[in-house]
């Protein structure tokens, strides 16, 4: 092409300054603004359009940046969230209303809606809802549920909310807030030093085949700039990763047979040049394909081939509950229900695909990158590199999001090999397919429920089956197994109980650790035939559920029995208004509209907090320096829910400090102890005590200096801290006390770990040293014609004990919820055809309507100032109550989910509707 | 290798012309399409050529550019027999995708899910394609063949859409079913337009997508539609639609939904859009 030559520069205004990059044909113009030109608030979700993050204004219309040829911004204005926050008026007042109302969570979408918001605030300076949505609807959030960032939108003009002081109880702005809100958050894939070498995956493209490399030494020779090529040869210790012992079964690299689609073989290490211009389908591999075991009821059966040696019939594991004689307690019943039920795989959707960067330090190899779990990726990192812990350093990035997948090391080990190989950085970021192909699912339920009751609307008897897909390797399946028996009671009372559980092995991705462990698959069945038994009893679904719901100093199914703190009634009773007026709506709505049709549907659910019957310790580290400044050495990962917020405010209230005078230090396993993984809902209970106690051990340090009384009252002031103790009045004299290596005059570390007991063979025991409990009620709409489905609006109650920040639990509230719709709904990860998110679909703007949250607080006695674990509850109910609300608006009963338009409009045809 | 931001059609066609290069436009289903693979032969952006892009009206009725977006299209001043396609617009994707994908890049990428195509079927449409050798027309419906085929050949470019004019009366309608509100490719589609002249259907024509390897008209349907009154149709709703209408439509099952679903659903958005269109727009449940 002649003229080409003459136009590799392209000129464009970033920001209101001239830029100039000259790209390679057919680049991007996020690639451009993100390598070239160091914008890296432009966020990269799926390079497809499907998710707005890297939503730009290109002379004042947003568009996605992944679909713009750069040369297409030749003489344009381009605006990026970065430069609209300094200069444009509208995203000013965003920046403050997004923080204000919290509408950041892990703050990855947040480039993509406040830019589209300023496109709207400019046409529209007072929109409404709708025209929020219409604006918003092309930037998908897996975080917020939405709602918030309506409210951040709508409200941006207004007057914002006051804050709370920042003690426990009361709501403040996220401390590691702003950010988010001006494009500075640094995630996985904005650390990686320039010249980082890149790094990318060879992945089986078969769901179960044989391979044979080819010559390796050739291809890499036919494409010079390629470093390294990484295969199983390469892994210094165990070629294998996972995440509890006896289950470390998935390999970095498949040798010569691979388990699933997307499995990785081998991977290749180039200059970032060399690397765009790789066609990895040239990779030497020889697929010999074998026929795949894809569903549960085929790995079972009995001339199914084995996935792993010692599993027969590829059941990985089980999990049984049983107290009383439930087969009795049926048979006497005087009625009873049964169920099967089916759900799907389902993906963690984080806007944020894995991403992250390694370097050598030294003889020490340090991996950058977006995790749940810091110390369990240096674990996983000590055994495949065969190196000390103290050789590795895992740090953390910003985390877009997790929902428990990036609990699991994913691009880690890649990383840590290639950069000990090469010597260099290397980095590499997941496509959206391959995060997709790659990284672990909620697992698929095949579920058998029995249910019975007496004519006074007492339980009496269930039982449960359930089988789970958990793919070709362990990752958290065996957790799933276990702790779904514990929970398929729902948290009633059921003195006869039989719950069992399988995991099975197919060709499948991994299924692994998804925001409930299994519990709301179970949940599903329980709460959908608690209904059922309702009706057969003639009893109201809500009074059915209390007279049937725990209490204090009722047995669980466990055998556990709780003094205080069950907090399941008193969240049910709280739906009793929103209950009875959606009843009379839905009735009124219904004999007025023949074809749409309104329903009222509830459920409740719980969670225990915490690993079952396992420890799981937080270590919370602090210290004065002679200064006077008070340091937190914060290590719980904050993936969105707020743990950078609820520890310090924890700490704070502990410590006997305003929470804005101290001082964060975030995770780095060079900085923080150990706080565990972000996951089973227990940061807040867990670190949270650990932060409790490690407050109060600073603060009796602090008071012995002065022989003060633990009522005594700190204040921090510049270059010190004074103690008022009554009448006297002290001034502490740092610079006289030794300051330790790390600079503290003062220094604590403090642990906790939640008191439980082993479960014997029947699952009898202490699983669990708290629970959480919620209920949700949702009113639906359903158009019987087409079989869409539409909720109206959810009113979820939630015991959190006590709410540490009362706006963070509203947000994990409509966070879970929206995923809670989109299991419902919608979502349904079929390997091969649903890799992406055009196909996957997870519920947008439009989708999500209002939430009422009623925060209950029951305080526990193990929790720190009462407060109990949140993040996981808060999904559980949703699925069965939208279910539930179907049924009550057409009669039909769905037991399949997703429910989709097609699925509804069959159960409403085989329900009798025309 | 080379990017060619075309000054003129006649360079863009001349570039075309040599063989291996592919025309960029909106790049909203290029992009996607071509995922992280590498290049391999050239490209022509056609979206500086002048004259591609924009709604224009004349004696021989209307002339919509390849390179119209569907934003400009939501913002043209357009008469209620274009409403299916301003509503059809409105669904493409999302306001980004809207802003930067274009009508031709829709028709050539041609998805039997391709919103712009029932809307445009029921308008008539007519393709411009123009190459070096000169410019030949043709029916959309001529023009498209299958999922991801078309007539276009190598070297050419859809440069515009030729709609006839309609009576001030005609009325357009769009429905579009999809999972989720927002971002989401349809299960099934109905585009409608008719004119009622004195209380009678004088003519009815309506398309669905979505539901067969290519958007279909549904001939049978429009006949008996034809010289009805538009309150016996109205009233009549859904049972309206029998099989023999739906007999172009050829649905498959996919995981948006069974071949059965979607040709009820098909019937069902045609009343209503047919509703829609005969109560001047205003939206009906049925």
């Amino acid at each position: 092409m002649d003229k080409h030559s003459a136009q590799t520069i392209t000129a464009f205004h970033l920001n209101g300054t001239v830029v100039e990059v000259e790209p390679a044909p057919g680049e991007r113009l996020s690639h451009a603004l993100r390598e070239r030109l160091g914008a890296r608030d432009v966020k990269i979700g799926c390079n497809a359009g499907d998710c707005g993050a890297c939503t730009v204004l290109v002379d004042g219309a947003p568009v996605c940046a992944c679909l713009m040829p750069v040369q297409q911004a030749a003489g344009r204005q381009v605006e990026t969230l970065a430069g609209l926050v300094r200069t444009d008026p509208h995203a000013a007042r965003l920046k403050d209303s997004f923080q204000a109302h919290q509408a950041a969570q892990c703050g990855i979408c947040t480039p993509g809606m406040m830019v589209s918001a300023v496109a709207l605030l400019r046409d529209t300076a007072t929109p409404d809802t709708t025209q929020v949505q219409d604006a918003l609807g092309g930037v998908l959030c897996r975080c917020t549920g939405y709602r918030k960032i309506i409210d951040a939108v709508v409200g941006a003009g207004a007057a914002q909310p006051q804050e709370g002081s920042g003690d426990v109880g009361t709501t403040i702005r996220r401390l590691d807030g702003l950010p988010k809100v001006t494009g500075a958050e640094a995630f996985g894939d904005d650390v990686a030093p320039a010249g980082a070498l890149v790094l990318r995956v060879i992945r089986a493209p078969h769901a179960h085949a044989g391979f044979t490399l080819g010559d390796l030494d050739a291809w890499r020779a036919a494409n010079p700039g390629i470093h390294a090529i990484l295969t199983a040869a390469d892994v210094p210790g165990l070629n294998a990763f996972g995440v509890i012992p006896g289950f470390i079964d998935q390999p970095v690299f498949a040798v010569d047979h691979i388990r699933f689609r997307g499995e990785a073989i081998a991977a290749v290490v180039g200059d970032a040049a060399t690397m765009a211009r790789l066609d990895l389908d040239t990779f030497p591999v020889t697929w010999d394909v074998r026929p795949a075991l894809m569903e549960v009821d085929a790995a079972l059966a009995a001339d199914a081939p084995q996935l792993h040696p010692g599993r027969a019939q590829n059941i990985m594991c089980g999990g049984h509950v049983a107290c009383g004689d439930a087969d009795a307690a049926l048979s006497r019943a005087d009625v009873t229900v049964e169920g099967r039920f089916t759900t799907a795989f389902v993906e963690h959707a984080y806007i944020e695909p894995e991403a992250g960067f390694a370097e050598m330090d030294g003889n020490r190899v340090v991996v950058h990158a977006c995790t749940q779990a810091p110390v369990m990726d240096q674990d996983a990192l000590m055994q495949i590199l065969a190196l000390p812990r103290d050789r590795i350093r895992i740090v953390p990035t910003a985390v877009g999001g997790g929902f428990g997948s990036k609990i699991d090391v994913s691009l880690q080990p890649f990383l840590a090999l290639a950069a000990m190989k090469t010597g260099r950085a290397v980095r590499m970021t997941y496509e959206r397919t391959e995060s997709m192909q790659s990284t672990t699912k909620r697992h698929p339920a095949q579920i058998t429920m029995r249910i019975g009751a007496r004519a006074d609307g007492r339980l009496s008897g269930m039982t449960f089956d359930g089988d789970f897909n958990t793919g070709a390797y362990a990752s958290w399946g065996p957790t799933v197994a276990n702790r779904v028996p514990v929970h398929a009671s729902g948290p009633y009372r059921v003195s006869d109980y039989r719950a069992s559980s399988r995991a099975v092995n197919t060709h499948c991705v991994p299924a692994g650790a998804f925001r409930g462990f299994g519990v709301p698959q179970s949940a599903i069945a329980q709460e959908s035939l608690f209904d059922e038994l309702a009706a057969k009893l003639g009893m109201d679904a809500l009074d059915f559920r209390i007279l049937n719901a725990l209490d204090n100093g009722v047995p669980t199914v466990c055998g556990q029995v709780f003094a205080q703190g069950v907090g399941v009634k008193p969240c049910l009773e709280a739906l009793r208004p929103a209950w009875k007026a959606a009843q009379a709506d839905c009735a009124a709505f219904n004999a007025a509209n023949a074809t749409m049709k309104r329903g009222v549907g509830l459920a409740a659910g719980w969670y225990g907090c915490g690993n079952t019957s396992m420890p799981n310790p937080s270590t919370i580290r602090a210290g004065l320096r002679a200064d006077g400044t008070v340091v937190l050495h914060q290590g719980a990962m904050d993936i969105g829910q707020g743990s950078n917020t609820v520890i310090p405010q924890i700490f704070a209230r502990a410590f006997g400090v305003p929470v804005q005078q101290i001082a964060l230090i975030g995770a780095d396993t060079d900085l923080t102890p150990d706080a565990g993984k972000t996951s089973a809902s227990r940061q807040t209970f867990v670190t949270g005590n650990a932060a409790r106690l490690a407050g109060e051990a600073l603060r009796a340090a602090v008071l012995l200096q002065v022989n003060a009384s633990p009522e005594a009252t700190i204040t921090l002031i510049p270059g010190g801290l004074t103690v008022t103790d009554g009448a006297q009045h002290f001034t502490l004299d740092l610079a006289r006390l030794t300051p330790n290596p790390a600079g503290y005059v003062l220094e604590v570390n403090e642990t906790y770990d939640p008191p439980t007991k082993p479960l014997d063979r029947n699952g009898q025991g202490e699983p669990y040293a708290q629970y959480g409990y919620a209920a949700h009620l949702v009113v639906v709409e359903v158009d019987t014609a087409l079989g869409r489905v539409r909720p109206l609006h959810f009113t979820a109650a939630h015991d959190v004990g006590q709410a540490i920040n009362p706006l963070l639990v509203e947000g994990q509230v409509q966070g879970g919820i929206a995923q809670g719709m989109g299991m419902a709904l919608m979502e349904e990860y079929i390997p091969h055809r649903t890799e992406n998110l055009h196909d996957y679909l997870i519920p947008t703007i439009g989708d999500v309507p209002p939430i009422d949250t009623l925060i209950v607080e029951v305080p526990d006695a193990h929790g720190p100032y009462g407060a109990k674990g949140l993040g996981e509850h808060v999904l559980i109910p949703t699925a069965p109550a939208i279910l539930n609300a179907i049924k009550h608006a057409t009669g039909a009963r769905i037991t399949q989910v997703p429910a989709t338009p097609a699925r509804v409009r069959a159960a409403l045809k085989e329900a009798g509707h025309a | 290798m080379g990017y060619l931001v075309a000054a003129s059609l006649s360079e863009a066609l001349e570039a075309l012309g040599k063989g291996n290069a592919a025309v960029v436009a909106g790049g909203t289903d290029w992009f996607p399409a071509q995922g992280i693979r590498p290049l391999k032969g050239d490209l022509v952006d056609i979206t500086r050529v002048p004259g591609l892009r924009g709604i224009t009206h004349d004696s021989t009725g209307w002339r919509i550019g390849g390179a119209t977006t569907w934003t400009d299209v939501i913002r043209a001043d357009l008469p209620p027999a274009f409403d299916g396609l301003k509503a059809a617009a409105r669904e493409v994707g999302s306001i980004q995708i809207q802003n930067a994908g274009t009508i031709a890049g829709n028709l050539c990428n041609a998805s039997p899910a391709a919103d712009g195509v029932p809307p445009l079927l029921t308008l008539g449409a007519v393709v411009e394609l123009v190459s070096t050798h000169g410019t030949r027309r043709m029916p959309l419906s001529t023009f498209l063949k299958g999922p991801r085929q078309t007539a276009r050949m190598p070297g050419e470019v859809l440069t515009a859409l030729l709609l006839p004019d309609l009576p001030a009366s005609a009325q357009g309608a769009f429905l579009k079913l999809g999972a989720r509100h927002y971002l989401v490719i349809s299960i099934a589609m109905v585009a409608a337009l008719v004119t009622v002249e004195d209380g009678r259907i004088a003519q009815a024509a309506l398309a669905v997508g979505s539901c067969s390897a290519t958007a279909q008209r549904l001939p049978a349907l429009e006949a008996e539609l034809t010289g009805r009154n538009a309150a016996e149709i109205l009233a009549a709703g859904p049972a309206l639609i029998t099989d023999a209408h739906l007999a172009p439509l050829s649905p498959i099952a996919d995981v948006r939904g069974s071949a059965e679903y979607r040709t009820e659903a098909a019937a069902t958005l045609c009343a209503r859009a047919l509703a829609q269109a005969l109560t001047q727009g205003k939206p009906s449940n049925g």
